[in-house]
């Protein structure tokens, strides 16, 4: 078993680590229409991407995208996460895995399915219409709702699942104890429930966001050409433009950006609730 | 004055009965056992007494109101859980205080209180550390000071020796029956072990598949049990089935026990308690034959066979020059006991 560790270890070095250097050494290379790129080193992309408004607008969005995400997630997962978690009857494990099903299927196809919800022809509006609420279809794709909405359908499994087991591991006779000295359901929820599951909280809250900034089928199907997001972007720059120094430049300040948002957020919340 | 009363409290799960027809009334100052073994309903109980389950039908009242609907953040009762359920992130303190800041107890109020609790069972040094930082009979005793500081109207004690080794058991017996008994708690405990609840109790109340086969004084189980289950569960008793003929009890391969005169023709069974019979090589008595011999330390236990039946006897160990250290298995003995000792039962 031992032996395995090392040559496992630098196959997963290679396999994650060379290619995000590769990436790295890429965005400080200079464009060049006619061989994509030329040898140098240069922090031109990187100043391109920070100046530009364009640039500036998208991470903007996706940053307030991930974000709202991650707190509707937070707020939709605690209840059915809760009640999973303390759930005895043998319908328990079948439902952990309905929880998962999602899961089997890619982020497109959901995306899809969420196109075919949401579309002028979709569910929704073919209910409403059909039922007379709405005279004409509503206009409920192609708007940051439509890929709010469906990232956190897509995310949700996740949480869910990060919670569950982390509620599971709060014995129940604690909060028993709570209710037996006094308190009330939300007193104990507040008080015992939320800080004894922060670290199931920040767990989940960390992934889910780190999914929503790397969203990339949910903001193309579902927000429509005006609305643009990172992963997009990154993408546009390799296939597209052709700019593949650009792209990686990119590519990396969504990382960066990624990394600080997720450790900051994560020990602000931690602290305020040693504090409290 | 405080008080509590069961009153034909039912519970039911579909058709599985938990709890059938108890009734029971603690008094001040009183601890009550309720004892049994596994299953019996004993923690349902407690727990409906605390509010955590709903009597299907029945009453509970606590210093004569009636709590049954109630949820249990609106009684007054304080109950230390057998696990001990502190809370994990709160120091010793913060635990303490806890069920007074929920009383909306003001913060220097409810500071002096914790620490009088804390001091009470001899924690008052450990009051900033948390749970994970104490053994496990610390924690028990933060977890009584918990309740204590309340001056809950009922205690309730479940299991509260069951996670202690055996050494500190005897030490934390007596010291919660000292809280109880200084602090005039009125008490409901939950045990399964017959010791501690004959040791601590006022008052017993043996359960069985949900309901109570008989309540009464420590001595009242043990010198009177009402049936076989009881003579059994309560100490240790030989319980031997048989009937009796011309008014001498006999089992049921015809052999002839002790038996006083005038006992019930309607005697089922025999029962013996182990330690009130007499083991010889070769004197007055019943007939046997050795089948087991554990040795004890101070005492020894014999295990003879008397035709089909099994009987325990337990006796100091013998000492080197008595007769009965030679004995090996297989070995003829005699077992004698005086026919007072002996009870008959019916069922």
């Amino acid at each position: 078993m031992a032996k395995l560790v090392l040559p496992a270890g630098l196959l997963v070095l290679l396999l994650l680590g060379v290619p995000m250097l590769l990436m790295l050494r890429y965005s400080f290379n200079e464009y060049d229409p006619l061989y994509i790129m030329q040898q140098a080193f240069t922090f031109e992309n990187y100043a391109k991407a920070v100046v530009d408004p364009y640039y500036q607008k998208i991470l903007m969005t996706t940053i307030t995208v991930a974000l709202t995400c991650t707190v509707l997630t937070t707020l939709l997962a605690y209840g059915p996460a809760y009640w999973l978690a303390r759930m005895e009857s043998r319908w328990k494990s079948k439902l952990t895995i309905l929880t998962m099903f999602p899961l089997l299927v890619g982020g497109v196809v959901r995306s899809a399915g969420y196109l075919a919800l949401l579309s002028t022809t979709g569910l929704v509006n073919a209910t409403l219409l059909g039922l007379g609420i709405i005279s004409e279809p509503l206009t409920l794709l192609y708007t940051p709702g439509a890929v709010i909405f469906a990232t956190v359908g897509i995310v949700l499994p996740y949480m869910i699942l990060t919670l569950a087991s982390v509620i599971e591991s709060i014995p129940r006779q604690v909060e028993d104890a709570a209710a037996n000295l006094g308190a009330r359901p939300a007193t104990t929820f507040f008080r015992v429930l939320v800080p004894l599951s922060l670290p199931g909280v920040l767990a989940g809250a960390s992934l889910v966001f780190i999914l929503c900034m790397n969203a990339y089928a949910t903001p193309l199907l579902l927000g429509g050409p005006q609305f643009q997001m990172m992963a997009p972007a990154v993408y546009e720059q390799f296939a597209k433009a052709s700019n593949w120094p650009f792209g990686a430049a990119l590519a990396f300040i969504l990382l960066m950006v990624t990394i600080i948002l997720t450790t900051l957020g994560s020990s602000v919340i931690a602290n305020r609730y040693k504090a409290g | 004055m405080k008080s509590l009363e069961l009153e034909n409290v039912c519970k039911k799960y579909g058709e599985a009965v938990a709890v059938t027809d108890m009734s029971m009334h603690i008094l001040t100052g009183e601890l009550v056992s309720l004892l049994g073994p596994s299953g019996c309903g004993k923690t349902t109980t407690l727990r409906m007494v605390a509010g955590f389950v709903e009597p299907s039908s029945g009453s509970i009242r606590i210093n004569g109101r009636d709590v049954t609907k109630l949820a249990p953040y609106e009684r007054n009762t304080a109950l230390v859980f057998q696990s001990y359920a502190l809370f994990p992130h709160m120091t010793v303190a913060q635990n303490v205080g806890f069920g007074l800041e929920m009383r909306k107890v003001g913060k220097a109020e409810r500071e002096e209180k914790s620490f009088e609790a804390l001091k009470r069972v001899r924690l008052d040094h450990l009051a900033d550390r948390y749970p994970r930082q104490l053994s496990g009979g610390q924690q028990q005793r933060a977890a009584l000071a918990r309740g204590l500081v309340l001056n809950p109207d009922i205690f309730l004690l479940d299991e509260p020796l069951s996670n202690l080794d055996a050494k500190l058991r005897g030490e934390v017996r007596s010291e919660i029956r000292g809280l109880q008994q200084s602090l005039e708690l009125t008490t409901l405990m939950v045990t399964h072990d017959q010791e501690e609840a004959l040791t601590m109790s006022d008052k017993l109340v043996l359960m069985e598949a949900g309901g109570v086969r008989q309540s009464g004084t420590a001595q009242d189980l043990y010198e009177q049990p009402a049936d076989a289950f009881v003579a059994d569960f309560v100490g240790r008793s030989n319980v031997i089935p048989g009937r009796i003929e011309d008014g001498q009890f006999r089992t049921e391969d015809g052999t002839s026990m002790p038996t006083v005169s005038g006992s019930s023709v309607d005697a089922r069974y025999y029962t013996v308690r182990p330690e009130k019979i007499t083991l010889s090589r070769d004197g007055d008595g019943v007939m046997g034959t050795l089948r087991e011999r554990l040795y004890l330390g101070a005492q020894t236990e014999y295990t003879v066979m008397v035709g089909n039946a099994s009987i325990s006897v337990v006796t100091a160990t013998p000492g080197p020059d008595d007769m009965r250290a030679s004995l090996r298995v297989g070995d003829a003995v005699r077992l004698a006991w005086d026919a007072a000792s002996a009870r008959l039962l019916n069922n």
